[in-house]
């Protein structure tokens, strides 16, 4: 899908540098998992660059909309274990088992800053996090809101780390995308696509087909491989890709055959 | 258009004994008999297929492969043919498995996205291939995301639909939330008292109108729109005032090309309806005021008292059900209700099916966890 209209990326938030929490945020995120903390944080340091301030007012026109891989694996995992050593329903914690839903992400990031627009949240695997920036940005080309924070966010289990040789991350990286520029943009999404491609040696080709698709100008925007560490993939790709000159298309491709790709350029401001 | 539809559910495989079953006024709900479950009364698909390929034993997979390949059935579809799975858990089954054992190297095919990447491999998809999950309107969202898909011409056709299977997991779990029902649900009942949790997974097939003509299927019905929304409440309480599912009935209508009139031509809303003290109160206040009064919504009716709450998969068997309700002219009776709350003053089906009206649009309502609310609209064909 192309986005002929600004898709412009007003906010980034990325829990790989440091910073804090606007104030009074701090409590929420005790009773939040590490997947949804760290889609928290990154989501909230992606609206403060924008501008957005917590807010308990109700906004139908600001939504939210996430990705991830694994979700709340970890307070699944929790869950899981307590089930398999509980004697009864009093061993259970209903607090942990309510965290065991994928949008506990985007339902913090909504009721903190009355996000009340569109709220999706996918977990397709790797491709996820770029699933959720073209949402997004499909859904404000539609018109159906006029801000969506979007992202990835990834908080791992130490079983599931362990078991993966320590080679899973977790952490989280947000976007506030908006149509209407307010100064602040610092890149814009021109198209992308999403197709599933089983045969690790036709991907290339289909990327440069899925491109052309796209129309004249991106089938020959350089392509840009995202390392593989889950759905923070794509999204860390694309802040990559806003520190380059001119547009890149960002690709994921999960083993599992789903592949996303998403065209980005900065915006260079001064 | 949607032009193919698939189901396994308590009522076990395919479409036709679901609808018996629920124009009967059935129930699949029963009393476990199960010591994982404790006592909880469950919607239990019985006979679940097995893979005559043996490439995956995961109960989640079987479902939706049950369940998918009735929507296909006899279909050539094309090239660029999106699946859109709504799920909560997906494949966990194998994940809880492996946590139990030894963990060595993590299971493959686990997890929310491993029916959708499955199925995908299975059947041999090349288009958009995504898993939603939104909590319980996870099925609706799946189905609204490949209308989209479709709307912009992205792909010509979309399979899309939902599945979750049941596990200790899931009923400890509700359990532990004090949310189950002592018996059998009773959606929009002065005596509800909670929710009875089911399993499997619904199917519709999606293509574009003149995919359809061109493959000479005739549409059964049309998603006509889609809409979600946040409450931006409360992580499990949904908003009261039923905020979210307004502005969510509101979004959907408007990408419908219904806002304004429109409304009137709403045949029948077939609503969450889960049976909790606070869902069916939610529900029946964000009707009144999409609405304008209470008297003006159109008859309401719900499957959660015949096949349970079956999470990922509750939006798309709603979302099925109201397409074969329009199809057919007939509403079936909401299954576990015998004396409606007064205090919600709604028309809900009981009892008898009911014919519709001459309406061409039905809502499909589903609220969430996390304050997730989705919204279908479905059109007549």
């Amino acid at each position: 899908m192309r986005f002929p209209g600004a898709v412009l990326i007003c906010g980034i938030g990325d829990t790989r540098r440091g910073g804090g929490l606007p104030g009074g945020l701090d409590a929420r995120l005790s009773r939040m998992d590490r997947f949804a903390r760290a889609g928290f944080l990154a989501g909230a340091r992606a609206l403060a660059e924008a501008g957005r301030e917590p807010c308990p007012a109700k906004d139908p026109r600001s939504g939210a909309v996430f990705g991830s891989s694994l979700g709340c694996a970890d307070a699944i995992t929790e869950h899981a274990l307590l089930v398999a050593a509980a004697t009864g329903l009093g061993d259970l914690r209903p607090s942990v088992f309510a965290t065991t839903v994928h949008n506990t992400v985007i339902a913090e990031l909504s009721s903190a800053y009355g996000l009340a627009g569109p709220a999706e949240m996918l977990v397709t695997g790797p491709t996820a996090g770029l699933e959720a920036l073209l949402l997004a940005a499909r859904i404000l080309e539609a018109g159906r809101a006029d801000l969506v924070v979007t992202g990835a966010a990834e908080g791992v289990r130490l079983e599931l780390e362990a078991a993966a040789g320590g080679s899973l991350i977790g952490g989280g990286a947000a976007f506030v995308l908006q149509r209407e520029d307010s100064g602040r943009a610092r890149g814009r999404i021109l198209g992308g696509a999403l197709f599933f491609e089983p045969d690790d040696g036709a991907v290339a080709s289909r990327l440069r087909d899925e491109l052309s698709l796209l129309g004249p100008g991106l089938d020959a925007v350089p392509l840009a491989p995202a390392s593989p560490s889950l759905a923070l993939a794509g999204v860390y790709g694309v802040i990559d890709a806003l520190s380059r000159p001119g547009p890149s298309a960002v690709f994921v491709r999960d083993p599992a055959g789903p592949v996303a790709v998403l065209v980005v350029e900065p915006i260079i401001s001064g | 258009m949607v032009t193919g539809l698939g189901a396994i559910s308590g009522f076990g495989e395919g479409v036709g004994p679901l609808w018996e079953a629920l124009l009967a006024g059935r129930s699949a709900i029963r009393a476990a008999e199960d010591a994982r479950f404790g006592s909880a009364f469950l919607a239990r698909v019985p006979n679940v297929p097995g893979d005559l390929r043996g490439e995956t034993g995961e109960r989640a997979h079987l479902l939706a492969l049950a369940a998918s390949g009735e929507a296909l059935e006899g279909s050539a579809l094309p090239p660029r043919t999106a699946l859109v799975v709504g799920t909560t858990l997906g494949g966990n089954r194998a994940y809880e498995e492996w946590l139990a054992g030894p963990r060595e190297a993590p299971p493959l095919q686990h997890g929310a996205g491993s029916p959708a990447t499955f199925l995908a491999r299975r059947l041999g998809f090349r288009g958009t291939v995504e898993t939603v999950s939104v909590a319980c309107a996870s099925g609706t969202a799946a189905v609204g995301r490949a209308w989209d898909l479709i709307a912009t011409g992205e792909v010509e056709a979309a399979l899309a639909g939902g599945v979750d299977a049941l596990s200790p997991f899931v009923v400890s779990g509700f359990g532990s939330l004090r949310a189950l029902s002592p018996g059998p649900a009773r959606p929009f009942d002065v005596r509800r008292s909670g929710l009875s949790l089911g399993e499997g997974a619904a199917f519709l097939l999606l293509e574009s109108a003149e995919g359809a003509a061109r493959a000479g299927r005739a549409p059964l019905a049309a998603i006509a729109g889609y809409g979600s929304a946040s409450d931006a409440f409360h992580l499990t309480r949904p908003d009261p005032e039923g905020g979210g599912l307004l502005r969510a009935m509101s979004a959907a209508v408007s990408s419908a090309g219904l806002a304004g009139n429109g409304e009137r031509d709403i045949a029948f809303v077939n609503a969450h309806g889960t049976g909790t003290v606070f869902n069916d109160a939610m529900e029946a206040r964000a009707f009144a005021r999409f609405f304008g009064t209470v008297s003006a919504v159109p008859p309401v009716w719900g499957v959660k008292g015949a096949l349970g709450h079956t999470l990922g998969a509750a939006g798309a068997f709603e979302a099925l059900v109201s397409v074969l309700a329009l199809r057919e002219g007939r509403i079936p009776p909401t299954a576990g209700l015998e004396e409606p709350d007064p205090a919600f003053a709604l028309d809900v089906v009981r009892g008898e099916p009911r014919r519709t009206s001459s309406g061409r649009f039905a809502l499909s309502t589903s609220a969430a966890f996390g304050g997730t609310n989705a919204v279908l609209v479905v059109e007549r064909a």
